[in-house]
């Protein structure tokens, strides 16, 4: 789910809320009027009966027609839960009238994350990419040993794995976010300090 | 000027003997021409030389473009899709493998290549 996704679902969330509580309210005050005897009218009377015989037969059409634009939404929005940030296929290097350079993301992201492994603090790692072709980002969720010192990991990422990825990309600055989660190590794995 | 005449002796006509034409010089004969089956297997071979190539993969992956060659008149246009080690400087190394593939083609075929495009499938390593 891209950033722009999430961003999109906070504000339809919060409509169909709004929506909802309005109706829901609605139907309550309705409903404890009615309990209370102060109301016995039915929702339905002679006016709305009137309105729509009366704006018969187009708004039956207008009826439809917006039932299908909130379909269509909501079928778009179910659609976009599928965008993604993260770099599919390939990282374009350079491109020149002799020839074009290509890196494959995925490639690109798996090297990135065995990079990350070798630190004896890391139990297992996981990267994206993510950006465009003139500004690469890298993802990183990294499983660390919670008992390993954290110093240790950022130390890793800082001094080997981040400076490996500018120096493969010849960048100055690759962005990096990395979501670190600390789990026990299996005992074979375990750190002797 | 001279016209050659046919002697008839006895309803017979002797002309004289022809000249051989001048066939064209040896190297001339012929034409070579060089299939881009031939170029693409040159060009990963002289690619599997330079030190950060890993692998040439002949074929790519499965949705991609394989490796290869199109050849045209004295131009050819190459495809290579390559594993190359990390952490190395990439773009550095398609340089080399550029210079080096063309250099190679061109030496063994004649042939000039107008393009190389590298993909970079795989990084190896770490």
């Amino acid at each position: 789910m891209s950033r722009k996704t999430s961003h999109g679902n906070r504000w339809g969330l919060a409509l169909v809320g709004l929506v909802l509580i309005v109706l829901g309210g609605g139907a309550l005050s309705r409903g404890a009027a009615a309990a209370w005897g102060s109301s016995g009218t039915p929702i339905v009377d002679g006016d709305v009966r009137g309105f729509f015989t009366g704006a018969s037969p187009w708004i039956w059409w207008l009826v439809a027609a917006l039932s299908l634009l909130v379909a269509l939404l909501g079928l778009r929005w179910l659609f976009v839960q599928a965008r993604r940030d993260t770099t599919r296929g390939s990282l374009r290097l350079e491109r020149s009238p002799s020839g074009a350079t290509e890196v494959s993301a995925d490639g690109m992201a798996r090297a990135v994350a065995a990079d990350v492994e070798t630190s004896p603090a890391v139990l297992s790692a996981d990267a994206d990419l993510a950006g465009t072709h003139n500004r690469p980002e890298v993802r990183l969720r990294v499983v660390a040993d919670e008992t390993a010192p954290i110093g240790e990991l950022s130390r890793h990422l800082s001094t080997v794995a981040l400076p490996h990825m500018r120096d493969a990309l010849e960048r100055d600055r690759v962005p990096a976010v990395a979501r670190v989660s600390l789990e026990p190590a299996p005992a074979s794995q375990r750190m002797v300090r | 000027m001279s016209t050659p005449t046919a002697s008839t002796t006895g309803g017979t006509v002797t002309v004289p003997a022809q000249r051989p034409t001048p066939q064209p010089p040896p190297e001339l004969r012929g034409r070579t021409r060089v299939e881009s089956v031939v170029v693409t297997k040159i060009a990963c071979s002289a690619a599997a030389e330079i030190p950060e190539i890993q692998e040439v993969y002949f074929a790519g992956l499965p949705w991609t473009r394989s490796s290869g060659a199109e050849v045209r008149g004295d131009q050819a246009t190459i495809r290579l899709n390559v594993s190359v080690a990390y952490p190395s400087r990439l773009r550095a190394v398609a340089a080399r493998l550029r210079e080096h593939v063309i250099g190679r083609v061109a030496e063994q075929t004649g042939l000039n290549v107008s393009r190389l495009d590298v993909n970079m499938i795989d990084l190896e390593g770490g």
